[in-house]
């Protein structure tokens, strides 16, 4: 998997994208106990013009010179499938933004903040992120201040009192 | 005796609430335990979960949701 992580590490340092940071499942597993996923989320932030369409053209053509194709919406790099997220909403590039880096084997690597994570998972708001979204209550280390205060900046305070309020007693 | 059948009957139920309290503490306790494994073992873990989801899926006929990772 370091190999991977090798690869995105330097597709950023070549300015593909000026951040990026794991997200999804994977960003998860540093938190909570392994539950199932089977792509590798990545949320990147492009520069680009304001008003113009976001284009990830330029990171398919990089990958498919190193022999990585796409197959579909993503591309499947040193085996694992991998999808690029440019980030589509204020929350996400705040999120991307202030990614930690953690240790995976001998590398480091940017992943979301976990509560970050439980911010995007209670605006996405699927069935699968509501039972995430209780895992990390029961078993992330996060600080509810920084929670309370991103879901206060981002209007998420009432829906995610919907999720967790009947369970909480809210 | 309908008595002593009846404060059986309660301890019983005390009893077995214990138990139950036990068992979902000492699920919870494990659940945390996994929950601060290193992630290189975490991962691990999720291939052989990969694995399973993948096999649960084929067995019903559904389609496959992915491919277990090639690490």
């Amino acid at each position: 998997m370091e190999k991977t992580f090798n690869i995105i590490r330097e597709m950023c340092q070549e300015n593909l994208f000026s951040r990026y940071a794991v997200a999804g499942g994977m960003a998860a597993l540093f938190y909570i106990e392994p539950v199932t996923t089977f792509d590798l989320d990545i949320f990147i932030l492009i520069h680009q013009k304001t008003g113009s369409i976001i284009s990830l053209s330029p990171i398919y053509q990089w990958l498919e010179k190193r022999g990585f194709k796409p197959e579909g919406e993503q591309v499947v790099i040193e085996g694992i499938p991998v999808q690029f997220i440019p980030a589509y909403n204020k929350l996400i590039e705040e999120a991307v933004s202030d990614s930690v880096e953690k240790p995976y084997g001998s590398i480091k690597i940017k992943v979301l903040r976990p509560e970050d994570l439980i911010a995007v998972m209670a605006q996405t708001g699927r069935p699968k992120d509501r039972e995430r979204l209780m895992l990390f209550l029961e078993e992330a280390e996060y600080s509810k201040e920084r929670l309370n205060d991103i879901l206060i900046r981002h209007q998420l305070k009432e829906k995610f009192d919907s999720f967790t309020g009947p369970l909480y007693g809210r | 005796m309908i008595r002593l059948q009846g404060l059986y009957m309660e301890d019983n139920i005390s009893f077995h609430r214990d138990i139950t309290a036990k068992i979902f503490q000492d699920k919870k306790q494990q659940r945390l335990q996994k929950a601060r494994l290193p992630i290189e073992e975490k991962v691990r873990i999720l291939i052989q979960l990969q694995r399973i989801a993948l096999m649960a899926a084929q067995s019903r006929g559904a389609k496959s949701p992915g491919f277990v990772w090639r690490i």
